[in-house]
């Protein structure tokens, strides 16, 4: 069963590191929802994230090395491909996303009105959204993204994507680490792709990345455009 | 003639470096063409270390106000350093995404192998 569409093949990747307190109830409610095509990358987690995932029916690609969340999500795209995938989710595995919110993903391409959706926070019912997030680190993420992708988007870098098969074929995650995000709506307006913006609810249960973590993306950015 | 302290130390550094580049090249470990660029190189460094006089000539001759020689080998090494730098991080990220592509070729194939398996 595949959630709403039993006759498309949908794969929900997860890239995890360190997620063993979460990971179990991710996969559950992903269960409830009938998704049970889920692919954990277990990004070479000191915990036990992998033995839990694969514990609880997902399949596990462990990486033998760190190498960042963006590597993680290519190398969950690379399998679901090769498996026959027409569509691909990208789901975080720290429960801020909510499984109900993957069939708004998924309709357009169903539909055929877009080849990529992402998630949008703003247009949502994002909850809890931290003041200095909200109104400094996001505004700032999303002029970054314009100067280096082109495209003007209500929220970026929140990883909830969907894609289809073709999509994914053309779309190469080059940024192993988080700049990955910017990369991906880099590779829509190269591409060409048609894309949407679909409201989601995120619920934040920590800050998540920072204002270091922002100047890292900046780094990862300015080095890859300068170098590739 | 007298020799000072940083020239004698610079001479063993010189011949140590032409020797290992022998050796290298003896190993097949660089080619023909690369020793000879690296012996010439340091066989210039050697005579500008005991003659730095004769450098002042090329200084003169490209501009330098102060007209020395070692002027011109300190403004010359910061673009070369700074061209090496870049070629060191491209060279870095070139074996960073080539260990990725590694780590998810392995993550595959051994989740395909252990499927197989079970």
């Amino acid at each position: 069963m595949n959630g709403l569409n039993p006759n498309k093949k949908i794969f929900i990747i997860i890239p995890a590191w360190n997620e063993k307190e979460r990971i179990v109830q991710v996969i559950a409610n992903l269960k409830k929802h009938g998704y049970d095509r889920i692919v954990v990358v277990d990004d070479s987690s000191c915990d036990n994230t992998g033995k839990l995932a694969k514990e609880n029916g997902a399949i596990v690609l462990s990486h033998i090395i760190n190498r960042g969340q963006g590597a993680a999500l290519q190398t969950g795209n690379t399998y679901a491909v090769k498996n026959g995938a027409d569509i691909i989710v990208h789901f975080d595995a720290d429960g801020q996303m909510r499984p109900e919110d993957i069939s708004k993903m998924i309709e357009p391409i169903i539909n055929g009105k877009a080849e990529i959706t992402l998630g949008s926070r703003f247009l949502g019912q994002t909850k809890n959204i931290p003041f200095t997030k909200r109104y400094i680190l996001l505004p700032v993420s999303r002029l970054i993204n314009y100067l280096f992708t082109g495209l003007w988007l209500s929220d970026v870098h929140n990883g909830f994507r969907a894609l289809s098969k073709e999509a994914c074929l053309k779309i190469n995650i080059k940024q192993d680490e988080f700049s990955h995000a910017t990369e991906i709506i880099e590779q829509i307006k190269i591409n060409n792709l048609r894309y949407e913006e679909v409201p989601v609810t995120i619920i934040y249960h920590e800050y998540g990345m920072n204002l270091f973590g922002a100047f890292r993306i900046l780094k990862e950015l300015l080095i890859g455009k300068l170098i590739r | 003639m007298d020799f000072n302290i940083l020239q004698i130390a610079l001479l063993i550094f010189i011949v140590f470096v032409l020797l290992r580049v022998l050796k290298r090249f003896r190993n097949n470990d660089v080619t023909f063409k690369e020793w000879l660029l690296w012996s010439l190189f340091w066989l210039v460094v050697l005579v500008a270390t005991f003659l730095p006089q004769s450098t002042d000539f090329l200084a003169k001759k490209i501009g330098l106000e102060t007209g020395r020689g070692v002027d011109l080998a300190v403004y010359a090494s910061i673009p070369i350093l700074f061209y090496l730098i870049f070629k060191v991080i491209a060279k870095l990220d070139k074996i960073q995404q080539n260990q990725t592509k590694i780590v998810r070729h392995l993550a595959i194939k051994n989740f395909s192998e252990k499927e197989k398996k079970e």
